[in-house]
């Protein structure tokens, strides 16, 4: 199956919990990068889901723009395996970080 | 019940009623039945304004209730329950924000879909995993909770 805008939604799906699991790291890591987040919203957390959610529906317009017409099977399982990455990342992350 | 009370009830309620619904919807992925798609784009619509209703009244909880009444208890010197925020909270909270993304996107593929045979059947089967792993995320997030639930009432007694 080709649809261009559904591709579109599994790219921007795939480069959001890629970034977001980079960004949470990234921010646990370099309490700047937390107070930056939180200074935004008023608390990390919140910037993290407004930004995250801005990011992925414009980045959906974009590949939706600017992709090709590709077929799903491949874009669903990078999906998938991106958010099973970004889970076990994180889960070795705080595990991690607690017993360190 | 206190206003607190609601919003878990809702939290857990919508994550659990979302979880739920991504596995109607992998079923009925598997089975292809002539009347399965209909049922697999309404659960799959249901299943993500569950997510999203999920993730806006949690993060609400989150933000202004257990960050004042709850993370000072778990995480203050004399808790021997640390863990729970420091692994169990920190890691529930930015997985949840995987979940609704996933959904809206398995949301979309579903309403692309007109019926089965345009799809061929292993597009048609990651899909249905795409929507097993939404199901196992959001009966994980509501294991987790119940996990930091549990350590609140160690430390704090019941009613929280």
């Amino acid at each position: 199956m080709k649809n261009k805008l559904v591709s579109a939604a599994f790219k921007s799906a795939t480069a959001y919990l890629l970034l977001m699991t980079a960004v949470v790291i990234l921010a646990d890591l370099y309490p700047p990068v937390k107070s930056f987040l939180a200074n935004l919203t008023g608390h990390h957390w919140t910037a993290k889901g407004v930004l995250g959610a801005s990011l992925f529906v414009a980045l959906i317009f974009i590949f939706k723009a600017f992709g090709k017409d590709e077929e799903l099977s491949r874009n669903i399982s990078i999906t998938i395996a991106s958010a099973i990455i970004g889970s076990l990342a994180l889960l070795i992350f705080y595990l991690a970080h607690y017993f360190a | 019940m206190d206003f607190i009370h609601y919003l878990l009830f809702f939290h857990v309620g919508f994550g659990e009623l979302a979880g739920i619904c991504f596995l109607i919807v992998a079923v009925e992925t598997f089975n292809r039945t002539d009347k399965g798609l209909a049922r697999a784009k309404l659960s799959a619509a249901v299943g993500t304004v569950g997510a999203f209703l999920s993730w806006l009244i949690g993060g609400y909880y989150y933000v202004v209730h257990y960050g004042t009444q709850v993370k000072p208890v778990l995480i203050s010197p004399a808790s021997t329950l640390q863990w729970a925020h420091k692994i169990i909270i920190e890691y529930k909270e930015h997985i949840f924000l995987f979940i609704p993304i996933l959904a809206v996107t398995a949301l979309l593929f579903y309403l692309k879909t007109a019926r089965w045979s345009d799809v061929d059947s292993k597009t048609l089967d990651k899909a249905a995993y795409l929507s097993i792993l939404i199901f196992l995320m959001s009966f994980l997030m509501a294991g987790l909770g119940a996990l930091v639930s549990m350590a609140a009432r160690l430390i704090m007694g019941g009613g929280v």
